[in-house]
């Protein structure tokens, strides 16, 4: 092994090493949030505000920044009935066409990866600022008769949508210095989304844009 | 590539559809579809009221969008052509000034009040596709009556359904508009007040508009509507006349004007233009123009009698019943008189017009409807249940809803009584008279009665039935009772009931109406 090479592999193991000794270089978080894209299309299918579920986890790349990424997941569903009916000649109650109504489903997949810039960070509590690409899957079912396993009125359709989020938030953490190799961490932010619509064919589509939030909590390690 | 997207799936919940997440209960103002469709060559056309859209439907499953240009639906027509559907449209308009207005919704917010407007037409759609440009129409007009070619049209308020009805400003209830089919344009001809009743010859040259104390005779031929005749049925201003029903005789001469609340019939010549008054005993409840006999026949709910009046003289001959006739249906060289009011009345009449033979049915319930086989041997009475006055197999049928086959070469009242499980929603004849389908409220069968022995044999169904209605050559469509859009059809020779869905889910998420059309177009 050459001198350059030495000195080559030393600059590494030092880079290396000192990105690691940076206190709480990574983090993990379970989330939960909502959506809220407030139109008459999400009440259909329940989801004015929809929650979510997810994982997301963070990677230190500079003081004070952090790559972050995670993914949530989201199921919502209403029952869908009709106000409109009427009385005939005879006394009968006549109602539309689906008196028992129909249900809207949908499950909706969300990817997203961006920045965070953390402030105050020897505080206990420290704002922070984040910025997000996002991308959506979202999987749409109708079913005018649900206890009919083969009902011709089964409908699925998908939809995909791309969007950004930006956020403020609060985070809560003991000083890395003081907590050891391990920290709680729990988070709180609220921004809005934007994004494309989740276009779901001749059915329609349910706008992504919208208010959004977000709480987590997760070890930074 | 499976092995990557699995965990995903398992973390998110895959929705299965027995259970499908349901935490929410959503109320919507109108149906996504309505079952009162028009059937046309090869297809059946919906609207959908939810969404403002109309959906093509065919056999074979396929169903598509009809562009309408961004016109919104609010009632579709079948014409007598078979092939053609004539759609009342609404189009948004926006008259501000300002910038990045795209949607209804941004004219509502941006612009200043008054600047959105709803401009009405009618289009006319074949093959699921707009022919020509839209036609403008006045925004109150909601019905069309149609020469028998189909050529051309009148359009017209009915005045039995304004629900809905947004004139905007000053409403013109004296004129109704004849369209040219053909070519789109339009003509309004002043007629008379609320006219809502319009007929036309047999070789449809001239159409008899209809209104309050007035008639008016319209020529078709020129192309200028123009008005060959007007008769005044009141002299007195104050002395308002309503016409109750309305028929032209046979031959075209003659029209026959029965009215509300007097015992009058006007007849009026259209060939000497003259005007006679039939003295008659009370207002008709119902009237029907027979061609075998050339006569008329009248009903009265307040009387137990029918009077037959002949086109030549004009004299009335009067039968007297059992109980009063309401209502009545004309077939050739018969009239059927039945009683459809509140009243537990029972019977039915078959007169023949030309010797005036009165064979008398009773019907187990009261009557709710009568329909006449295409071969006029039989006909299929729907009753409804009454209170009940025995006990057993009288008071079973009292409680229940019934269907009743009557045989119309019988002297002797003949009939065959059913008693239905649920109410019937509805009946049509096969082509051969043969049978009569029939549908139950709920049960998920289509009924094959034999109109001959009484019997029945079932045709599973996919859903429960809200209506039939003729289909194509010989066959037939029914509605369900089904959110989403559910039609079957039925091919009576191969005995297929083929059954297409999920039409109305066209547009059912709908975002922001868009305004479609700029002020140039």
């Amino acid at each position: 092994m050459g001198i350059k090479q030495q000195i080559m592999k030393a600059t590494i193991l030092s880079a290396f090493l000192a990105s690691n000794a940076w206190a709480g270089d990574k983090e993990i978080s379970l989330d939960t949030g909502s959506l809220l894209a407030s139109s008459a299309a999400w009440d259909v299918v329940g989801g004015n505000p929809m929650a979510t579920v997810g994982i997301s986890g963070g990677w230190d790349i500079a003081p004070g920044l952090t790559a972050v990424g995670g993914l949530n997941w989201s199921r919502s569903g209403a029952t869908n009935h009709f106000g409109n009916q009427w009385w005939e000649d005879d006394g009968d109650v006549v109602e539309a066409p689906g008196s028992e109504g129909y249900i809207a489903a949908l499950r909706v997949i969300q990817l997203h990866a961006g920045v965070r810039s953390d402030i105050l960070q020897n505080l206990w509590a420290r704002p922070f600022g984040v910025a997000k690409m996002s991308a959506s899957m979202g999987s749409l079912h109708l079913d005018d008769d649900p206890d009919d396993k083969d009902n011709v009125n089964q409908v699925k359709a998908s939809g995909m949508s791309i969007g950004a989020i930006a956020a403020v938030g609060v985070a809560v953490e003991r000083p890395r210095k003081k907590a050891g190799p391990y920290a709680v961490r729990g988070e709180l932010e609220a921004g809005y989304g934007f994004g494309t619509a989740l276009k779901f064919d001749q059915i329609g589509k349910l706008g992504m844009s919208g208010m959004h939030m977000r709480m987590g909590i997760g070890l930074r390690f | 590539m499976k092995k990557s997207i699995l965990p995903l799936l398992v973390l998110s919940g895959c929705m299965s559809w027995e259970n499908l997440p349901n935490n929410w209960n959503n109320y919507q103002s109108d149906a996504l579809w309505d079952a009162d469709l028009v059937a046309v060559d090869g297809g059946v056309y919906v609207n959908l009221p939810a969404s403002k859209q109309v959906a093509h439907v065919k056999p074979d499953g396929e169903w598509t969008l009809v562009d309408l240009k961004g016109g919104q639906p609010t009632r579709i027509v079948g014409a007598p052509d078979g092939k053609s559907l004539l759609v009342f449209a609404e189009v948004p308009f926006c008259d501000s000034t300002e910038r990045g207005i795209k949607t209804v919704e941004d004219c509502l917010e941006k612009g200043d009040d008054g600047d959105l407007r709803w401009e009405s037409e009618v289009d006319i759609v074949r093959d699921g596709a707009l022919i020509g440009d839209p036609t403008p129409l006045g925004n109150h007009f909601n019905a069309l009556a149609f020469t028998s070619d189909g050529s051309q049209a009148v359009a017209y308020l009915d005045y039995s359904d304004t629900s809905g009805l947004n004139f905007g400003g000053l409403l013109n209830a004296t004129e109704v508009v004849f369209l040219d089919l053909a070519t789109g344009a339009t003509t309004a001809v002043p007629v008379g007040f609320a006219a809502d009743r319009i007929l036309f010859d047999q070789d449809d040259t001239i159409a008899v508009v209809f209104s309050e104390s007035k008639v008016v005779v319209v020529e078709l031929e020129s192309g200028n509507y123009d008005r060959l005749v007007t008769y005044s049925l009141s002299q007195d201003v104050d002395i308002q006349v309503h016409p109750q029903d309305a028929a032209l005789t046979p031959d075209g001469r003659y029209a026959l004007v029965t009215v509300q609340g007097s015992g009058d019939l006007y007849t009026l010549d259209l060939e000497a233009e003259s005007i006679n008054i039939v003295d008659l005993d009370a207002s008709p409840s119902s009237m029907g123009v027979e061609k075998v006999s050339n006569s008329t026949a009248l009903v009265y709910a307040s009387r137990s009698q029918v009077d037959v009046l002949d086109h030549e003289y004009f004299d009335v001959e009067t039968l007297d019943l059992d109980e009063p006739a309401t209502d009545l249906k004309i077939g050739n060289g018969f009239a059927m008189l039945y009683n459809t009011s509140a009243t537990n009345y029972h019977d039915i009449y078959r007169l023949d017009t030309e010797d005036l033979n009165l064979v008398e049915y009773r019907a187990k319930n009261p009557v709710v409807s009568l329909q006449i086989a295409p071969d006029e041997g039989h006909a299929v009475v729907v009753t409804r249940p009454e209170p009940a006055s025995g006990s057993g197999l009288e008071a079973l049928t009292d409680n229940n809803w019934g269907v009743e086959i009557l045989s119309l070469t019988s002297d002797r009242g003949h009939s065959i009584n059913l008693i239905s499980e649920s109410k019937p929603v509805g009946v049509a004849f096969s082509s051969d008279s043969a049978y009569a389908l029939v549908l139950l409220e709920g049960v998920d069968a289509l009924l094959k009665l034999d109109l001959y022995a009484g019997t029945t044999t079932e045709l599973a169904l996919a859903d429960s039935p809200l209506g039939i209605g003729a289909f194509g050559d010989g066959g037939f469509y029914i509605t369900h009772d089904a959110a989403l859009g559910l039609v079957s059809f039925y091919n009576p020779d191969t005995e297929e009931l083929s059954a297409v869905g999920q039409f109305a889910i066209g547009g059912l998420l709908s975002g922001e109406t868009e305004l479609p059309r700029t002020e140039k177009e």
